[in-house]
Parts: structure tokens; C-alpha cells; sequence
């Protein structure tokens, strides 16, 4: 007993001081962010998929939410087809993480960040579904949500133009188009997946199949904000993808060559009209 | 008259039976006490052995009894810990605990049981979920703080051990924590490692992946970008630890 007893009480003093100021300082930022079942290190790119909560309860119950991120999940699946198969194939598969709910960036601090890299996410969605209830129907349906793109939120920790968590809003132009339509059809979630994959790909110095991905989100970010996005944060965006789309192609061409370097140019992805 | 002759013949005759017979005396008396002789270091040893192995053996039986139950108190400390250690390894993976209970169950695994629980945040470094991962590293960390020389030689061994028993990310993490708390003597340790991906990074890269997978564990996968990030953990935790050492006092 004398061991354990100056095992236990030993670094109380210091070991409690340490835990006060490590748990107190993560106290106020987190919500309920619990670990995806299914997320494991295995290859491969991952969109998680966490709760999504009705804004008021009489726009949906708990069971139509449930169908909703069944249904979404599927959706997303086949919306990312085409991401699967850029240039040669790719694993990709969105997770449906049930019971996690992010508050805020503030929950994907360096560590959460890290670990969800190395586990291959790029894209994490949460969000949260209003609209107005008219009898049996819902009217003014819109959608807030929230995107972490992952590897960029790790690769690029601290820079304040470029925070990796993003909100968008999607209003639904008219009655007859639901939440999943909503949420499908909004083409920046396409954006940062690419972007994401497009990161990760430079990363690992695959030089080309990164520049395909990173110009695929230059194409549809532009096509999503215009030429000259609004927001200060879309445009250092379209800064970073296209300066990443040119670092890959220089990568690919060999950087030491100056030949190489004149052929880079300013623009290093081709115009959306000139794409296959 | 007796010539002198004859009377001497027959004193010395009698004095002859006589001498005989207290020659044949003398045989049955018991003889005299020798002079006692002076006692050796053998004698003495003779003398005492019997106490002496005696007070010895019971020397050794003490000895041996007390290793024992030192041993097995030790043993059913750990196992106590180890009971004790179980609900809170069980928390810390529950699929169910959100960021804030699992940072809060690995620092009561690190302030209850200090560097008995180097070994099992170390295990979850390694092997935890994306929500107990970053909670090991703090309290790691703060493991560190009380316990630094037990917590450096764990995170230490992860980072040497070249036989597959560990993921990149896991001796990434150590080695980060290793600059964290000042382990210097792990600075060889961290500079064989710079060395051995300075050698693979001179190799093709294929060849590189596969050397270097021999060497470590391969999930989650690794790339020539992994190696390239590892090195560059590896040179900040060099060059941290060589700060710490410059900025301590001399002497």
C-alpha cells in the first residue's frame, strides 16, 4: 500500500493544477464531439457526415432527421462520384458520424485536426434545418452549414485567411424543394472536397493527380462565387487552390528546370471551357 | 657375609619388580590431562558453525521472504492498478464520451496512477479514436510534468523501436512530446531517426516506402509526404530540445 499510496498522492498537487488548466481550458469551446464509428486509419479519403438538428421541433422529429442523414448519406455518396474518379481512382467514402455535434471551429484544435488528417478526412459537414410550418407543409426551407476542410485546417494552422471552417446557407427557391435537395445540390461542399483531396495529394507529392483535384476546386469555387468571389475568405481561397494548383504543376514539371517555369505561367489550371 | 655384589644384585632386583609393578600400575591409572593446547580459528569456527549457519540462514530466509513480498506486493499493486486503470481505459474509448470527458479520463488516468500510466496513453496514442487520441497526448504531457523521466523513457522507446510495433503518427506524437518535456537524453534516440530518414530520402522513392515499412507500421499508410512531414517533426523537436539545453543555466 505504500507504493500506491505515494503513486497516488504524489503528483496530486501538480497533476491536479494540470488537469484544471488543460480541462478548463477545453471547457468552454466543446459540445458534443464524440468519436465517428467507422472512422479508422485504413487508405482512403472521408467526408463525415455528423448530426444535423432541426432548428425548431415542428419542422421535423428525431425519426424524419434520422432519414434525412440516411438519405444524404447516400446522396453524397453518388454527388462524389465524380471525384472518385478524376484522374485514376480513389477511395472516398462519406461516414455518417450519428451523435456528433460540433459547436463551433473551436472544437478542431490542433490535436482533433491532426488526428483527423492522418485518418484521411477531408471534409467534415454539420449544420442545422429551418422553415416555416404551414399546416402539413414546410415553407422556406433553408439550410445552415458548416464545413471543416480538414487537411486544410491542419496544413495551414494559424493562418487567419484561411481558417479551414467555413458556413453556407442555402434557401430553398421554392416549396417544393426538401432539405435533401437543399443540401445536394450546393456545389462549394463539391468544392472543398476537391480541395481537400487536392491538398492531400500535393502532400504526398503525387504531383498530378493533386493538380486535377486542386483545378477542380478552383473550377468550382469559381463557378459557385464568380470570377471575383464577395467574401474576403472565398477569395484567399481561390488564392490558395490556384497557388496549389501551380505548386503541383511545378512539381509535376520539375521546379529546378527554368524551361518548366515559363511553361507554369500565371493561371496553372486550364479555363472551365477548355476542361474535358 | 654378603659380598657387596651379591647385595646389590638383589636391591637392584627388587627396585626392577618394583618398577614393574608400578609400571603395571601405571597402566591402569588413567593417564594425566595433556597440556590444554591453544585454540585455532578452526576451533573457534567448530564452536560456533552451528550458530553461525543458523543466524545465516535465517539471514537468507529474511532476505528472500522480504524480495518476496516486496515482489508480490508489487504485483498486486499492479494488478490493483491495472483493475483500477480498466473502467477508465474502457471511458476513455467509449464511443459515447465527447472530447471534454476524454481529455478529462486521460488526465485522471495520469494524475491517479502517474507513470504506471505512461505505458497505457502511450497504447492509445497508438491505437485510440480520433477523440481519446489528442486527449493521450495532453495527458501525456502532463504526465510529463511530475513524472518526466519514466514518461521520456516510454515515449523514447516508441520513437527507437524499429520493429513495426508502432505507427508513424505514434512516434510523430512521442517525438513531439519528447521536445515538450525537455527529454534530453532522447536526443540520440531523435537524431538516429533524423538519420534514417535523411538515408531513405537519398534512396527512390519506392524504395524508400518499403524500407521504411519494414521498419514501422504502415497504417495509417505512409507516403513519401509522411516521411517528409515525420522529418520535419523530428528537426523541430532537435532543434527545440537544443534551445531548452542552451537556455539552461551552467553547472
Amino acid at each position: 500500500m505504500r507504493r500506491s499510496a505515494a503513486i497516488v498522492l504524489g503528483p496530486c498537487a501538480v497533476g491536479l493544477v494540470a488537469a484544471a488548466i488543460f480541462v478548463g481550458a477545453a471547457a468552454p469551446v466543446a459540445a458534443q464531439v464524440v468519436p465517428c464509428r467507422g472512422l479508422t486509419p485504413a487508405a482512403g479519403y472521408k467526408v463525415l457526415l455528423d448530426d444535423l438538428v432541426f432548428v425548431s421541433p415542428e419542422v421535423g422529429t428525431d425519426r424524419e432527421m434520422q432519414a434525412l442523414l440516411d438519405r444524404l448519406q447516400n446522396a453524397l455518396h453518388f454527388k462524389l462520384e465524380e471525384l472518385r474518379y478524376l484522374k485514376g481512382p480513389v477511395a472516398l467514402e462519406v461516414l455518417q458520424c450519428v451523435g456528433r455535434k460540433p459547436k463551433s471551429d473551436g472544437d478542431f484544435d490542433a490535436g482533433m485536426v491532426d488526428a483527423l488528417n492522418t485518418r484521411g478526412v477531408v471534409l467534415e459537414i454539420w449544420g442545422s434545418l429551418d422553415g416555416r410550418k404551414e399546416g402539413t407543409r414546410v415553407r422556406d426551407r433553408s439550410a445552415a452549414m458548416r464545413y471543416v476542410v480538414v487537411p486544410l485546417r491542419h496544413y495551414e494552422r494559424g493562418s487567419p485567411q484561411l481558417p479551414g471552417g467555413y458556413r453556407a446557407r442555402y434557401v430553398a427557391a421554392s416549396s417544393g424543394v426538401d432539405y435533401l435537395q437543399l443540401i445536394e445540390q450546393a456545389k462549394d461542399l463539391d468544392a472543398y472536397v476537391a480541395m481537400g483531396i487536392g491538398i492531400k495529394l500535393l502532400k504526398s507529392t503525387e504531383y498530378d493527380r493533386a493538380r486535377e483535384y486542386l483545378c477542380k476546386a478552383d473550377h468550382l469555387m469559381r463557378e459557385t462565387w464568380g470570377e471575383q468571389p464577395p467574401a474576403p475568405e472565398q477569395q484567399a481561397l481561390v488564392a490558395y487552390v490556384t497557388a496549389a494548383a501551380r505548386e503541383a504543376l511545378k512539381g509535376s514539371l520539375g521546379v529546378n528546370s527554368a524551361g518548366n517555369v515559363r511553361v507554369v505561367g500565371d493561371r496553372p489550371c486550364p479555363k472551365a471551357s477548355a476542361r474535358p | 657375609m654378603e659380598s657387596l655384589e651379591t647385595r646389590l644384585a638383589r636391591v637392584e632386583g627388587m627396585m626392577s619388580a618394583t618398577l614393574a609393578r608400578l609400571g603395571e600400575e601405571a597402566g591402569k591409572a588413567p593417564t594425566p590431562a595433556p597440556a590444554p593446547p591453544r585454540k585455532g580459528v578452526l576451533d573457534v569456527v567448530q564452536a560456533f558453525g552451528p550458530i553461525v549457519s543458523g543466524l545465516l540462514v535465517a539471514l537468507v530466509a529474511y532476505v528472500l521472504t522480504g524480495s518476496v513480498t516486496q515482489i508480490l506486493e508489487e504485483r498486486r499493486v499492479e494488478l490493483s492498478f491495472g483493475q483500477a486503470m480498466q473502467p477508465l481505459l474502457v471511458k476513455l474509448r467509449d464511443s459515447k464520451a465527447d472530447r471534454i470527458e476524454a481529455e478529462a479520463t486521460a488526465l485522471t488516468l495520469a494524475v491517479a496512477f502517474g507513470k504506471d500510466a505512461a505505458l497505457p496513453l502511450l497504447s492509445e496514442l497508438q491505437t485510440g479514436t480520433e477523440v481519446s487520441v489528442p486527449a493521450a497526448e495532453k495527458a501525456l504531457q502532463a504526465l510529463g510534468l511530475n513524472h518526466r523521466q519514466p514518461t521520456c523513457d516510454v515515449l523514447a522507446r516508441a520513437v527507437g523501436n524499429r520493429t513495426r510495433l508502432f505507427s508513424w503518427t505514434t512516434q510523430r506524437t512521442a517525438a513531439r512530446l519528447l521536445a515538450d518535456l525537455d527529454c534530453q537524453h532522447a536526443v540520440p534516440t531523435l537524431a538516429a531517426y533524423r538519420a534514417f530518414l535523411v538515408s531513405l530520402a537519398a534512396q527512390p522513392p519506392e524504395r524508400a516506402l518499403e524500407e521504411y515499412r519494414q521498419a514501422v507500421r504502415d497504417e495509417p499508410p505512409v507516403s513519401i509526404g509522411t516521411l517528409a512531414e515525420l522529418r520535419a517533426a523530428i528537426d523541430q523537436a532537435l532543434r527545440l530540445l537544443d534551445r531548452q539545453r542552451a537556455t539552461r543555466p551552467s553547472g
